[in-house]
């Protein structure tokens, strides 16, 4: 796990720059396979993770997080926009190089009961990849998967067994191991802790703390249980629908969420303890449907705050503190209001039709 | 865990045999012991310890007999819930919080799951205290308490809702299951009310949707409209809240803690989350490897959690505001359901133990009023309620 530590050094501050990325899926007519329409699943989505560092993607199921997490590992194509890993753009490759590139980004995924193939024993799962990858020599091979067990806290004889013999959280150290094996620098974790007990998720959150300690991975989070994101990301960004609305570092979002949604979203969060009394800001209504999002800002249908102007302009992706990035129409800078006032007014005199369907 | 772990698991012919015949032989005898209760009221009926709670489990044991041997999933618990109050019931997978509330509608897979002993006081609710003895209650009479005296709101609602069935269809039927004399147009009526009760406002167009055509949180409404079609004195809620999101979530846990009021009923409250509980229950029931370690009021456990299982949850959960570098975890893990140890199931993983962890399972022991736990470090301190009765299969 050392030879990668070398190139890590050299390319810039931030590891991950997604930029614009969108990712629609089309939907095809019965007869003749036209597209007729496409689900928005990822709507513009910007983000940077600084190397070393770990940024939290929070957002209701169907928001597009999971979509985000696998267009960036290319492991679907995007519609457009960009991701750079280390300042390489990863769409632009072709597919030699793509997998020269892959031992240095990998996923962690949601279901560790599926995720892992029940014909393999557990030192083939996670040496598979090495192997392929020519990671070490073929003479270190089965030392090097003896040590990737032993840092997921697996030990050795578990080698021979296969997957159906272990528990949830056992498994999901071996899906961590099987990531680790290839010395990543850059684990998307798409819900790893999700399907586990609580114990046993506090188990996984401290093992995939150490290794970044002890390795400098770089991860992308990807949850919708806000206190473990909380507890492990030094970034959050919040997804509605197939778009960012609100991005800042952890302590910054928690102690003061600006835009409505990641307000009634973190006032959801059920807290231990019965006396705390804290004002719920009750959602009415569900996500509408990514196929038809409401024009305008996409959160206006069921948003407290809502303004006429909300229903007809886009909100801008804008700085409003440092480091604190929001797409409210309630935080425009002057110039955004005026602009998007105008937007308003030309979408009346044509008499655009606002609003969008609602799921039931 | 070691290469020992590995051998004891495998079972050899003989006595795999030998297990098969002994399962058959004890729940072909307990199946004829429920069909002979039955036949007398008398045994079946029984009295409330205390009339103001609407279930009173005593000791309950459930078993299942399985090919590998004896799973006790349930293993002498006790515990009450009370008229109009909120019981949640904690715990991780597998420590036998669902089968207990299966043992109390009777929807354990028989012949292999049994009940085999303890007591399920279900109240009658005719203010003198007569109750129903669940465990022994025939099928005939236990088809008229489903879903309408005690209801079940499932974890996941959209195999909790047939696909093929129109929504208004379904809600219907409870009903028309428990008032055959009703009108369909009285039948449609209620139900319309329901749907209207659960927050739905499109309520004519939902009647006559397909399940599919809902999203979660709604579904979750409609299985909760069916639940209450009856006024059922009791709800018990399996993980209602575990499929949906966090928004969705709050939404349901609201909606309820309010129909709960407007009802008068009581619900049982299962769940793996603490925040959930914490906002809802008014008392706690926190179970381990098939027994209850420890409960009380939601403050005691929440303020003054005294049993190391409950301790240790607590500190593995990551809470929102408060920040640690790490997150404690238990050690170790649940002991294997088919060879139970023979002292505290949670010794082996407590940082806690002393000597006298090593002997007899803990008794119950009264802290408070209210606060019961089953733990050594307490004894001395409190009265001593009882050993949890656990059943004794060979001799079945």
């Amino acid at each position: 796990m050392t030879e990668t530590n070398v190139n890590r050094a050299t390319a810039g501050e931030y590891l991950l720059e997604v930029n614009n990325l969108v990712k629609w899926f089309p939907i095809k007519s019965s007869v003749f396979k036209r597209t007729v329409g496409n689900v928005k699943a990822v709507d513009g989505v910007s983000f940077k993770i600084k190397r070393g560092q770990t940024m939290g993607l929070v957002g209701e199921s169907g928001c597009g997080k999971s979509t985000c997490g696998r267009t960036i590992l290319r492991l679907q194509e995007k519609t457009s926009g960009q991701v750079l890993l280390g300042g390489q753009d990863i769409f632009a490759l072709d597919k030699a190089a793509l997998r020269q590139l892959r031992p240095r980004m990998q996923i962690v995924f949601q279901d560790p009961y599926s995720s892992l193939s029940p014909r393999l024993p557990v030192g083939e799962i996670i040496g598979e990849a090495v192997r392929e990858h020519h990671i070490v020599e073929p003479s270190e091979f089965n030392d090097y998967i003896t040590r990737v067990m032993e840092v997921c806290g697996l030990p050795e004889y578990y080698k021979d067994r296969y997957p159906h013999e272990f528990s949830g959280g056992q498994r999901q150290r071996i899906c961590i191991a099987r990531a680790l094996a290839l010395s990543p620098e850059f684990i998307v974790c798409d819900e790893p802790v999700s399907a586990l007990d609580v114990s046993i998720q506090a188990q996984i959150i401290n093992l995939l703390k150490k290794l970044q300690a002890d390795f400098g991975l770089t991860y992308l989070f990807i949850s919708h249980d806000l206190s473990v994101v909380e507890h492990i990301s030094d970034a959050v960004g919040v997804m509605y629908l197939g778009s960012m609305v609100e991005y800042a570092p952890t302590d910054k979002i928690y102690a003061n969420p600006l835009n409505p949604y990641t307000q009634a979203l973190f006032s959801a969060i059920p807290i231990p303890d019965p006396d705390a009394r804290i004002n719920r800001i009750i959602l009415k209504g569900s996500i509408p449907s990514p196929a038809n999002p409401p024009s305008g800002c996409k959160f206006h249908t069921r948003c407290a705050h809502c303004m006429e102007v909300c229903k007809y302009a886009v909100p801008e992706w804008l700085e409003v503190e440092p480091e604190h990035f929001c797409a409210c129409h309630l935080y425009d800078t002057p110039e955004a209001k005026a602009k998007a006032e105008a937007t308003m007014a030309q979408m009346k005199r044509d008499n655009v039709a606002v609003g969008g369907k609602e799921v039931l | 865990m070691s290469h020992e772990n590995k051998k004891s698991s495998y079972i050899s012919g003989k006595e795999s045999r030998r297990i098969t015949r002994f399962n058959r032989r004890v729940t072909k005898k307990l199946e004829k012991a429920r069909t002979d209760a039955a036949k007398d009221e008398a045994l079946y009926t029984t009295r409330m310890k205390n009339p103001d709670n609407v279930v009173e489990f005593d000791n309950v044991c459930t078993y299942f007999f399985t090919d590998v041997g004896v799973v006790k999933a349930v293993d002498g618990v006790s515990y009450e819930v009370p008229v109009g109050k909120t019981v949640g019931i904690v715990g991780e997978s597998g420590c036998g919080k669902s089968v207990t509330s299966l043992s109390l509608m009777q929807l354990l897979q028989r012949p292999s799951g049994q009940t085999v002993g303890g007591e399920i006081r279900f109240n009658l609710g005719e203010g003198d205290g007569r109750a129903y003895n669940i465990v022994n209650t025939p099928n005939a009479i236990m088809e008229k308490i489903r879903g309408n005296r005690i209801s079940m709101i499932f974890q996941e609602p959209m195999t909790a809702l047939n696909p093929v069935f129109r929504i208004g269809q379904q809600v219907d039927e409870v009903t028309q299951l428990h008032f055959p004399d009703m009108t369909q147009e009285a039948v449609k009526a209620r139900t319309l009310e329901m749907l209207e009760l659960v927050g739905i406002a499109n309520k004519e167009g939902v009647y006559n949707m397909y399940p599919h055509e809902l999203s979660g949180g709604m579904r979750q409404r409609i299985c909760i409209a069916i639940a209450l079609a009856c006024r059922p004195s009791l709800i018990i809620a399996d993980e209602p809240t575990t499929a949906l999101d966090v928004t969705i979530q709050a939404q349901i846990l609201d909606l309820l803690g309010s129909l709960k009021d407007k009802l008068n009923s009581s619900i049982m409250l299962i769940t793996h989350d603490l925040g959930v509980v914490a906002g809802m229950a008014d008392y706690v029931v926190v179970m381990y490897a098939g027994r209850v370690v420890e409960k009380g009021t939601t403050e005691d456990i929440f303020h003054h959690p005294a049993h190391p299982y409950t301790i240790g949850l607590m500190r593995s959960k990551p809470v929102v505001g408060k920040k640690v570098d790490e997150l404690y975890n238990i050690p170790g893990s649940v002991p294997n359901p088919v060879e139970m140890p023979n002292y505290c199931y949670f010794r082996d993983r407590c940082e806690m133990r002393c000597d006298q962890c090593s002997g007899q399972y803990p008794p119950e022991i009264r802290i408070s009023d209210t606060h019961v736990v089953s733990c050594y470090r307490f004894m001395g301190e409190g009265e001593v309620l009882g050993y949890p009765k656990s059943v004794d299969v060979e001799a079945l």
